[in-house]
């Protein structure tokens, strides 16, 4: 009887701990599922290109048409191109397309022409490529880059602006004479034919070979490409071969997201962000060091102005307030933290942020005199006090508040005057002249509003880990003689500090983590660098503006899935280090 | 179909009455292939569209009280991903769908989907009220916004002395403001305006064209584009100078609705319905109404030869 009731409960007992366990390890599941999925859907991004020959039998869709005309076409216009423009001798390469003409000789001499119909022909420019002996050439077909083989086998890419050639990365090759060069325009690659009878296929702006694929000894092959571009033919004399180019993300790889490359239609390497194509024409442009340096950038300032705040209010509230004022201010500081980032967003963009256009000068000039005259508040109240010997204990909020308030009066008087004074009557445009360009949606912005959404995470646990500093420590310094001052600065931070360290990387996570805020109250700017007075395009506001747009399976959305995860991994580090610095915390505690 | 619900149920057990719905659900197909104009009818495209779908919305309704109508703003590349998904029925679109979009339409379709023009909208430039710019010259917009002019041979253009503006702005940095990558207008102007290069990388991209006029209206040095129709007189609107009417057309852009328009079946009736209501003289009425240009007389005949399918 005793037996069976005690198996009862054991049985329930078992059940319910299975239970509860069950449930932990299925969140602990479903984490690391959404992590497996975010790695599968990026995986693809880095497969390989490849160049596979078809059999045979194979025939290749109706649909396609292998352009044969394109070789015609070419010997036609170049002897159009002769004859209107009355050469002696024939030009070695001519290439074409709807509305320019460029004639180049294997010396590197070239002439570049614009033609309109079939007569009106117009020299554009003429000059020497900086290439000993060239083998082969093409051109885009939009005309916006030309392809230079040398005699070292390697590819000289040149974007064309205006009437300049600019030369980009050259992409090595293995070295050997290249005959044939082909464009593959959706894809921004160039086919090579080397005189190994190799066919190679590299990404033009980044430079990195894609595939290769090698057609047994046949000297003196060709190479076209068919209208959709997926497929190559070979021929050399009656022989045929058909390869099939299966390019799926030529647009990523991690050079291209991390390292600067020259595109085309710039001047210079650049990381650069231009996810969007909008049309053939254009390429996607994916590089994450903007929106990495704009997470980044953005969480910098926002844990530059929350984490001293933050800092110091915890010490006031756990060490010098008394305990009602600590709990009625940690209510407030609770109902802060449930403030929705919307709402932050929203008045940071639409009322903070014109208004510190207007003025900078004024937020600025607190920033330094606020501080001070609280300073000097202080150190008055504590002559007096030691005058009239009162002794001299904390002075009382309404001196802080009177300091607080002399400040901001006296910053608004200073201010109006050195702005007419020193500053020629405005501030922004003597920071202008100055080569500080001012953006109204900037770093600042986000740093105050950010810090503000940050500040209650950092300061709960700051306050708790202060707070929860043996007490049996404090007295102890304290009866030894030390204030409270040196028993804080001296003691309780030294000891807490694990706890704070904490706090501001729980901070940190919150403000990798933030979206709203960022994507309403910044411009969403890919911009590079640390400057106060930009804005910034961060990887969670990229996510949430971008995701919608960005067709499922194409390279744009695994980057910005690469994106997440790389947003997930960071958060993830930072706060596994929160959790080990709260473990390391409480055994101090123990042990003290 | 309510009342008569309530009226069994009361007399029939409960059970009766919940085998009298089941009834109900079963006969939904026979029933609804009756009365075709029911269900749902999702939308899911530009916001430059937006307003104007809504007032469509409410007149389709009048003539269609069954049917329900649910319309999103996402932007004008949203109604391509979800048209291609089969996601809405409608993607109004303020460009024309790109090759990469159409392409993925007709993996998963097999055809390709069907433009109907729906209206024509203006874009103009906004400067802040108090802006002392009265004209822009059209030649100039290509260097302001490019992050490298490819047509223009211009320099490019950052700060607002290189614009003529003397005092304090001049020497400030232009703020750019401008539509989201989602957008139609962002397509639109970076193939019609940028010649396909860049935008400048500091341009403030918003959600909205309203968004686009309200920042322009907060900050002294800004500058944006955005639809005429958005204008308030919180900012100011730019006129070209020079050749006003390569200009004007450069600015004006065709609004259209993409369907899903079956080779053999044609367009589905719910879609064909309320496109024959905007092609209509009250549908083209609200187009006016709003601040957009109506379509031409012989471009609506062709809209709607369109609609009756092949």
């Amino acid at each position: 009887m005793m037996l069976s009731s005690f198996t009862g409960r054991q049985w329930i007992d078992r059940i319910a701990r299975w239970c509860v366990s069950a449930v932990g390890y299925s969140v602990m599941l479903a984490l690391a599922m959404i992590f497996i999925f975010l790695l599968l859907q990026v995986a693809p991004l880095f497969s390989k290109a490849s160049i596979t020959p078809l059999a045979k039998e194979d025939t290749v869709a109706s649909s396609f048409r292998l352009l044969g005309s394109v070789v015609d076409d070419a010997e036609n216009s170049t002897r159009q191109a002769q004859h209107a423009l009355k050469l002696h001798r024939p030009v070695d390469f001519v290439l074409s397309t709807a509305d320019t003409l460029f004639l180049l000789e294997r010396d590197g001499r070239y002439r570049w022409l614009s033609h309109q119909g079939t007569d009106s022909r117009r020299l554009l420019s003429s000059g020497q490529l900086d290439i000993a002996e060239i083998t082969a050439a093409t051109m885009s077909p939009t005309g916006q880059t030309l392809l230079v083989a040398s005699v070292d086998g390697r590819i000289h890419p040149y974007t064309l602006l205006h009437q300049e050639l600019i030369a980009m990365q050259p992409i090595a090759t293995s070295g050997t004479q290249i005959q044939q060069l082909l464009v593959q325009a959706s894809t921004r690659s160039v086919v090579s034919l080397d005189d190994s009878d190799t066919i190679r296929l590299f990404h033009i702006a980044s430079g990195r070979e894609l595939a290769h694929y090698h057609w047994d000894k046949h000297p003196n092959s060709l190479m076209q490409l068919s209208e959709d571009e997926q497929y190559l033919q070979l021929t050399a004399g009656t022989m045929r071969q058909v390869v099939k180019l299966h390019n799926p993300h030529p647009e990523a790889s991690w050079r291209q997201l991390v390292r600067p490359v020259h595109y085309e239609g710039r001047r210079s390497a650049d990381y650069v962000w231009q996810s969007s194509t909008v049309s053939d024409n254009t390429e996607a442009k994916l590089s994450l060091v903007p929106l990495t340096i704009g997470t980044l950038k953005a969480a910098w300032y926002a844990m530059l102005f929350a984490t001293p705040l933050a800092i110091f209010a915890a010490a006031y509230t756990a060490f010098f307030a008394p305990v009602s004022w600590r709990y009625r201010i940690k209510a407030v500081m609770e109902v802060l933290e449930s403030l929705p980032t919307v709402i932050l967003g929203f008045l940071a963009a639409f009322l903070l942020a014109p208004w510190l256009e207007l003025h900078l000068l004024l937020f600025l000039g607190s920033l330094i005199i606020v501080p001070v005259t609280i300073m000097l508040g202080s150190c008055g109240w504590f002559y007096w006090r030691k005058k009239q010997q009162y002794g001299t204990d904390q002075p009382s909020w309404w001196l802080v508040l009177l300091s607080l308030l002399t400040g901001v009066v006296l910053t608004t008087m200073l201010v109006s005057n050195a702005e007419t004074y020193l500053f020629h009557g405005d501030f922004l445009s003597w920071l202008a002249n100055r080569g500080i360009d001012y953006q109204q949606r900037n770093s600042l912005i986000i740093g105050i509003a950010m810090g503000i959404a940050v500040i209650p995470t950092i300061f709960s646990l700051t306050d708790e880990a202060i707070y929860h500093v043996p007490t049996s420590l404090t007295q102890g310094v304290i009866a030894l003689g030390a204030s409270r001052w040196q028993a804080l600065s001296t003691l309780i931070l030294p000891v807490a500090a694990p706890g704070i360290l904490a706090a501001c990387l729980l901070g940190l996570g919150r403000a990798l983590g933030e979206t709203m805020i960022l994507l309403m109250a910044t411009g969403n700017t890919p911009l590079l660098g640390f400057d106060p007075f930009q804005g910034m395009r961060t990887l969670t506001a990229t996510l949430a503006i971008e995701a919608p747009e960005a067709s499922l399976e194409s390279a744009h959305f695994r980057v910005l899935v690469l994106a997440a995860l790389l947003l997930m991994i960071l958060t993830f580090v930072v706060n596994t280090l929160v959790t080990l610095l709260r473990q390391r915390l409480r055994h101090r505690y123990l042990q003290l | 179909m309510q009342e008569s619900f309530r009226v069994s149920s009361s007399c029939l057990s409960r059970f009766s009455g919940i085998f009298f719905v089941l009834l109900l659900v079963m006969a939904q197909p026979l029933w609804a292939e009756n009365r075709d104009l029911t269900g749902n009818l999702i939308s899911s495209g530009s916001d430059s569209l937006n307003t104007l779908m809504r007032a469509w919305a409410v007149l389709f309704k009048q003539d269609n009280p069954e049917i329900n109508i649910q319309i999103h703003a996402g932007g004008s590349s949203t109604a391509a991903v979800a048209l291609a998904q089969s996601t809405a029925h409608l993607g109004p679109m303020s460009r024309t769908m790109n090759p990469a979009e159409r392409r993925r339409f007709e993996q998963l379709h097999g055809y390709t989907p069907t433009a109907i023009p729906v209206a024509i909208e203006a874009l103009a430039v906004f400067v802040h009220r108090h802006n002392p710019l009265n004209t822009i010259a059209w030649q100039q917009l290509e260097p302001l916004f490019s992050a490298e002019p490819l047509c223009s041979e211009q320099e490019k253009i950052r700060y607002w002395h290189q614009l003529g503006v003397r005092g304090d702005l001049g020497a400030r940095l232009i703020t750019s403001y401008g539509r989201n990558t989602a957008s139609g207008t962002y397509g639109f102007l970076k193939s019609h305006l940028l010649c396909g290069a860049d935008f400048r990388a500091d341009l403030h991209e918003l959600p909205g064209a309203a968004a686009v006029i309200q920042a322009v209206a907060l900050s002294p040095s800004g500058i944006g584009i955005a639809g005429k129709q958005h204008a308030t007189a919180s900012v100011k609107e730019l006129p070209f100078n020079g050749e006003q009417t390569a200009a004007e057309s450069g600015l004006q852009r065709m609004l259209y609705v993409y369907v899903n328009s079956h080779p053999e079946h044609g367009i589905a009736a719910k879609e064909q319905a309320f496109l024959r209501m905007i092609l209509s003289e009250p549908g083209q009425q609200l187009v006016a109404q709003y601040g957009y240009v109506p379509l031409p007389a012989e471009q609506r005949k062709l809209a709607l030869g369109a609609l009756d399918g092949p």
